[in-house]
């Protein structure tokens, strides 16, 4: 039995000498994940022909053998591939989430560690540019902080300081109600900035905040393609296929030269919901203009 | 005692299980990181199409919004007083209990030519037509913003939208979770209190209100109000598209009214019951949404008295009882649906009874019905962003007036994006009340001619019937322009209005003593009316101010009968009204209101009014993050005393005076 299984990878190691296997941990059930994985196969092929990718379902055993690189999708996936030495490439994990699942599990980020991400969500300097090419005018962002999205908050507010932005933070605490938060906050501000936290946002408070934004006549820049379509006024997001094409980068330069720190993703779209920027009277420019012009910047900053 | 204790602690056991329970789902979520779920995860739609307000220069027609701010700097206490704001709107005081809203002029006490919705229902009373506005039982601070449509809108609307609508939106139950108490004092005797409970139960959004609103109104008549109101409103978000909504309240107390010191209108109570049922089911993907909603509301209002008065020599007794129910059911079914970008159209239908007891104004014991049906289509097209063509078409038929079609076309152009000039023609109709139709009303009393009592009835109203709708051509040229911060709206119109329907006196013979008349009311559709004006709004907000402005220039002229000339100064030629506001440091916000109306008469009161101007002032103090509390102090008309429009003749002037009033509000 054993033999049979390992006897892939042996013919595999015979024919071409460098083929080495990443076996990828993930949840079947999940439409994401399932999306990641195509286009993970095929940027793969492109950028490192040489690994040998295992697809390996959550709570099926993992391979005997030790392989090279352990990619895991999404949280669950990520707690199972935690314990252990060998190195992990973590996807559709946000940055707070990577950080504090690693510090449970007493490891430590390539470069020095053995473990690297691709960020599910998008890094501030991109979330603010945005904020700035909607709302060439404004001044002062409103943002709801929970417990674990607090440690972004020296983050966000350098961001927001490179466009002229000021924040105005409000912490919520286990105890406070979020909806009535945004309200004591948001007057005087020019818009909402929503960062995910479970506790501040999930899908029985998102409708109080919302609303408050809206009445207040504030945009809520949202962070998921979902919150576009509840009422946020614009998201920029990645697509799971996104992602995917930043891991298989990843992955090609840890199979040739070294595990790579954690990135966000590289591809990035744009959503706007038209029905809200019409009714708060915001011109937004063409979500395809906006991505190439959030692109454009980022390449100047290189 | 005992017993009642132990309920009342039961009771207190059960909420705090809850308040427990919801304290322990908290937690969890507190230790829960971010993960892709709730990147990918489904997010219910919250701001649906119905929801969101459309943007003044997208409209097909003039509209003004009053948000929650404008209502809580204005400084109103009921909802009558919010319309001050409003471009060419008036309100007509018969005293404080019995008020009605008009834009232009052409109404009485009870304005019969507007349409006014609660989150959908129709709240307009087809017995005497009009609104109960007392009755609502909606305080203020329930409110989420109040869009008026000025000019007809029938095909939007349908009949009744004739001379606008008003459209009263309500907050969410996941905006009013927890509790709010508010009290407020004042001059007349302003003692009014509210209580609002509001929970969530994750998908499930509820609160409960109880609020109580008294005065003794103008100094020197007899208009004492007290109104009790408890209500419910439900919010079940039953999947990520479908949501349901569940509204009930009960409204319940007095209005005085009468005169002091005169016998034929004795100080009494008119005793009012209304309730309501409302309940909407709507799903929403995308721009798209269907609704379906069903409703129910019966008014009551109850006047029992005697009145003591001579025929000649001879004592006459009249015993009056007055009782008026309305009832309104409703089914109506709407969607609303983006076909492709550029193109979004609104479908509908909708079919309602109308029910009216009125033994004293109908001449009969039970229940007299109206039937209506109605289907109703808008397309807006924009083929390009510089222009957006609306087109509205709405088909009603109902037992007293048939068939009729109300269509309704707009051109928005958009030279530039921040300009929008809007040129519209619309026609619209007002059907007749069931009281306007069939009206027979009767006083019944005995006159002692020495032999005991005999009976004698005296004719109020005959009407003659074969009533036709009022109809309405209206022609605008609108413009919107945005500047920073600013928005400027202003509205030219010429209204054509025909076949009014105008009371008038009518002799009847009456049963004793023989040989002789009164003269009694009827109603036939006689006049004819040219209506043409301007209108401007200005607002302006930036983070620390606010600024709300409205002007109107009127010029009516009339024809059709002897007296309708008194239409021609049923709306003032010039009115305008300006709120400034301004936050200060430590929660403090303060704001001034001013308003001139200049000299009108309203239909059927007896004397002109002259130009009225009062000043408002109002200052705030909140606080509190979690806790939010806050203290308001107003002061409305500090200027001199004015009439707030005069009854007929011997009823009095209904004098402003300077009315001072503390307002505190706290939340939990």
């Amino acid at each position: 039995m054993r033999l049979v299984a390992l006897l892939p990878l042996l013919l595999g190691a015979g024919t071409a000498a460098a083929r080495t296997t990443v076996v990828v941990l993930y949840d079947p059930a999940q439409v994401p994940h399932v999306r990641f994985i195509a286009a993970f196969e095929e940027a793969l092929a492109q950028q490192a022909p040489e690994a040998r990718l295992v697809l390996r379902p959550l709570g099926a055993a993992l391979p005997e053998r030790r392989p090279r690189l352990l990619v895991a999708v999404g949280y669950e996936a990520l707690k199972a591939a935690l314990p252990g030495e060998q190195p992990v490439l973590a996807v559709l994990v946000p940055r707070v989430t990577l950080e504090a699942a690693i510090a449970r599990a007493g490891r430590r980020l390539a470069p020095d560690g053995t473990v690297t991400a691709v960020y599910l969500d998008q890094p501030p300097d991109r979330r603010m540019r945005l904020v700035r090419l909607i709302l060439p005018g404004a001044r002062t962002l409103a943002v709801l902080l929970g417990p674990t999205s607090r440690r972004q908050r020296p983050a966000l507010e350098r961001a927001a300081r490179i466009q002229g932005l000021r924040l105005r933070i409000g912490e919520v605490g286990p105890a406070d109600r979020p909806p009535r938060v945004a309200e004591s906050l948001l007057p005087g501000t020019d818009g909402l900035l929503a960062v995910p936290d479970p506790l501040v946002y999930n899908r029985y408070t998102l409708h109080g905040i919302l609303l408050s934004a809206y009445h207040h006549h504030l945009p809520m820049f949202g962070f998921s393609k979902g919150y576009v379509r509840a009422g946020a006024l614009a998201a920029v997001y990645s697509e799971p296929q996104d992602v995917a094409r930043t891991a298989a980068e990843l992955i090609r330069s840890a199979l040739r030269r070294r595990l790579p720190p954690p990135a966000y993703p590289r591809l990035f779209r744009v959503a706007v919901n038209r029905h809200v920027a019409r009714s708060l009277a915001v011109t937004v420019p063409d979500e395809r203009r906006l991505e190439a012009l959030l692109r454009a910047a980022e390449e100047r900053d290189r | 005692m005992g017993k009642h204790m132990s309920r009342s602690s039961r009771v207190a056991a059960a909420l705090l299980a809850l308040w427990a329970a919801a304290g322990a789902a908290e937690e969890q979520r507190f230790a829960a990181l971010p993960t892709e779920l709730d990147i990918y995860g489904e997010v219910p739609v919250v701001l649906t199409a119905s929801r969101l307000a459309q943007p003044l220069d997208d409209a097909p027609a003039a509209v003004t919004v009053i948000d929650r701010e404008l209502i809580r700097l204005s400084g109103a206490r009921e909802i009558v007083d919010l319309f001050r704001l409003v471009p060419g709107f008036l309100i007509i005081t018969d005293n404080a209990g019995i008020r009605a809203v008009t834009l232009h002029g052409l109404a009485d006490v009870y304005s019969r030519r507007f349409q006014v919705l609660v989150d959908g229902r129709s709240v307009y009373l087809p017995s005497l037509g009009g609104v109960a506005w007392t009755d609502l039982g909606i305080s203020l601070d329930e409110i989420e913003r109040i869009e008026i449509i000025r000019g007809p809108n029938a095909a939007a609307y349908g009949a009744n939208a004739f001379l606008g609508a008003i459209n009263i939106i309500t907050r969410h139950g996941a905006e009013t979770v927890g509790d709010l108490l508010r009290a407020r004092g004042g001059e007349d005797h302003i003692r009014d209190g509210y209580l609002r409970i509001g929970r969530t139960h994750g998908d499930l959004d509820w609160r409960l209100v109880l609020g109580r609103e008294r005065d003794t109104g103008f100094e020197g008549r007899p208009d004492t109000r007290d109104i009790r109101f408890l209500s419910l409103r439900m919010d079940w978000q039953a999947s990520a598209t479908d949501r349901w909504m569940l509204k009930s309240g009960l409204t319940g107390g007095f209005r005085q009214d009468g005169r002091i010191g005169r016998p034929g209108d004795p100080p009494r109570p008119i005793d009012v019951l209304s309730h309501y049922q409302h309940l909407r089911w709507s799903r929403a993907e995308g721009g798209d949404e269907l609704m379906v909603q069903l409703y129910h509301q019966t008014h009551r209002m109850d006047e029992e008295y005697t009145l003591e008065q001579s025929i000649g020599a001879f004592p006459l007794t009249i015993r009056r009882d007055s009782l008026i129910v309305s009832q309104r059911w409703e089914v109506e079914v709407q969607r609303i649906g983006v076909l492709r970008p550029g193109l979004r159209t609104v479908l509908g239908a909708s079919s309602r009874l109308d029910r009216v007891r009125a033994r004293e104004y109908l001449g009969r014991e039970g229940w007299l019905s109206n039937r209506l049906q109605r289907v109703f289509a808008t397309v807006e097209l924009a083929p390009r962003p510089r222009w957006t063509l609306h087109g509205g078409l709405m088909v009603e038929r109902d037992d007293i007036s048939g068939t009729h079609l109300s269509p309704r076309l707009s051109l928005n152009l958009r030279p530039h994006p921040l300009h929008t000039i809007r040129l519209s023609v619309s026609r619209g109709y007002r059907k007749p009340l069931l009281a306007e139709e069939y009206g027979d009303g009767t006083l019944r009393g005995t006159v002692d001619l020495g032999g005991g009592p005999v009976p004698v009835y005296i004719p109020t109203f005959r009407s003659s019937g074969g009533l036709d709708s009022e109809r309405i051509i209206s022609r605008e040229l609108g413009y919107v322009g945005r500047f920073k911060g600013l928005t400027l709206d202003l509205r030219l119109f010429l209204d054509r209005l025909d076949r009014l329907i105008t009371s008038f006196e009518r002799p009847v013979p009456l049963t004793f003593p023989p040989g002789t008349t009164v003269e009694a009311l009827d109603f036939a559709n006689r006049r004819s009316a040219e209506v043409q004006g301007a209108e401007l709004g200005v607002s302006w907000r930036s983070p620390r101010w606010r600024m709300h402005g409205s002007y109107a220039y009127t010029r009516i002229e009339a024809w059709g009968d002897a007296e309708a000339a008194e239409l021609e100064r049923s709306a003032p030629q010039h009115v305008w009204s300006l709120l400034v506001s301004r936050r200060l440091p430590e929660g403090w916000r303060a704001s001034a209101t001013y308003y001139f109306i200049g000299a009108w008469k309203a239909l059927g009161f007896a004397d002109p009014i002259g130009a009225v101007r009062r000043l408002d002032l109002r200052l705030e103090r909140s606080g509190g993050r979690t806790h939010p509390w806050r203290v308001a102090l107003v002061a409305q008309n500090l200027l001199d005393t004015y009439p707030e429009t005069r009854y007929r003749p011997g009823k009095g002037p209904n004098f402003f005076d300077t009315r001072l009033f503390i307002e505190l509000v706290m939340q939990r």
